[in-house]
């Protein structure tokens, strides 16, 4: 059983769950360095920042683990999912960077 | 003129994994004599080959203090996607019925152009969308593996035309031709990285962006482009790891986006951006096949070496974030 879900999640799984270490990094250790890198100025809000990015990060995750699970019915489906999740995600990514610039 | 003196402390700072490993493949020579012969070294160089070209590509992202997770997968529809153009037309499992298998110059262009897309749509997320570029390659990573199984149905691919297979087993000058075509990108890599314009702007974002933009650098062209021949050059090596192996999967390439990152930052390639060179990218492959291989032959335990790797890699990246901060 477990074998099986691996064999069809485990990729997304282990996606998911870096998305997840970010997002605590982000919102809980407060680092946004670890997703800025170096080079880029500080927001202008940086709590706000941690907060929204970390939930962009969280709301990436959940999309990954659904991809998982999709993946185990119809790949089709699980693709149109990642990519429509995806392009959701990179848009509000570029509002917030805009947000906080 | 003003000779700087040497420094034991930052020689062994810049130097000391590289050094670690010699001694060790050193020790490995002297205890297993067969680890040196001339197969086992060609047998390296075979391995060494496909990283190489993967690391070429991690090494220019790198370079812009970025990152590219999507390269195993991308290595991974690189190898499925020539399988499908070159299998043999009577094969009974052909994933494409009828028709004739493709040249073999040909698919490895149409593999190289349709990675090269992909990383293209990677660097414009980067690039436009100002998505950090770990978030953007680890979803194109997830992308390219869904389209990856819908393509495949998740079956593994066999039966290539002879003159695919040759690409590993046949030879010039004693050398496979896979060992050429590492030294032809590598070639190819130094003259981009070392002599046109595009090589410079991608030093210059690496060490400071914003004054990079300010300088009138196309930043945003240049990190699409970088992250397109990233993936043209993961795409080559799944199709070299295709001729090799004889055969692809969705798996192929799995876990090797880490191994390079893994090999530039050994050799020299910063992660903190703005240095590393070609040449960096062949000692750290070297320095990392040579390690895997000692460990193998000293008898090590299969899973106690990927402890050993890890731990090469924490050391390595920890010294070069050392000599960072020691820059600053």
């Amino acid at each position: 059983m477990l074998e099986q879900f691996l064999h069809f999640a485990g990729i997304p799984t282990l996606i998911g769950l870096v998305a997840l270490y970010f997002a605590y990094r982000v919102m809980v250790l407060k680092d946004i360095k670890a997703i800025r890198g170096k080079g880029k100025p500080e927001p202008k809000d940086k709590e706000g920042y941690c907060r929204d990015a970390g939930r962009l990060l969280i709301f990436f995750a959940v999309g990954t683990f659904l991809m998982g699970v999709l993946e185990s019915i119809n790949a089709v489906a699980a693709l149109v999912q990642i990519v429509v999740w995806v392009v959701v995600l990179f848009v509000l990514w570029k509002k917030l960077e805009d947000k906080y610039e | 003129m003003n000779k700087k003196a040497f420094n034991i402390k930052d020689f062994l700072i810049n130097y000391g994994v590289i050094l670690i490993i010699i001694i060790l493949v050193a020790f490995t020579g002297i205890k297993s004599p067969n680890f040196l012969s001339p197969s086992n070294l060609l047998n390296l160089l075979l391995n060494m080959s496909a990283r190489l070209v993967i690391a070429l590509g991690i090494a220019g992202c790198v370079i812009t203090a970025g990152c590219d997770l999507s390269a195993g997968r991308i290595i991974g529809l690189g190898g499925c996607l020539a399988g499908i153009l070159l299998q043999k037309a009577d094969y009974s499992g052909r994933f494409i019925q009828g028709g004739k298998p493709m040249n073999v110059f040909l698919a490895a262009i149409i593999v190289m152009v349709v990675c090269a897309a992909f990383g293209a749509v990677t660097g414009s997320f980067i690039a436009f969308l100002s998505v950090p570029p770990f978030i953007s390659t680890l979803a194109m990573m997830e992308i390219v593996y869904g389209l990856n199984l819908i393509v495949t149905n998740a079956t593994p691919l066999g039966g290539y035309v002879t003159e695919y297979t040759n690409l590993a087993s046949g030879r010039f000058l004693m050398i496979p031709y896979l060992v050429w075509i590492a030294i032809l990108i590598g070639a190819i890599s130094w003259f981009i990285f070392n002599m046109t314009r595009h090589g410079k702007y991608m030093y210059a974002i690496g060490a400071n962006p914003q004054a990079a933009e300010v300088a009138g650098v196309p930043v945003k062209l240049t990190m699409v482009m970088i992250y397109a021949k990233a993936a043209a050059f993961y795409g080559l090596a799944g199709f070299m790891l295709g001729a090799k192996s004889g055969g692809a999967s969705v798996n192929l390439g799995l876990g090797y986006e880490m191994e390079a990152i893994a090999a530039c930052t050994i050799g020299g390639v910063s992660v903190t951006g703005g240095r590393g060179k070609v040449s960096s990218a062949v000692i750290g492959v070297a320095v990392f096949e040579f390690l895997k291989a000692a460990l193998q032959f000293l008898g090590v335990n299969a899973n106690a070496q990927w402890i050993a790797l890890g731990i090469i890699i924490y050391i390595a990246i920890s010294l070069d974030i050392r000599k960072y901060v020691a820059k600053k």
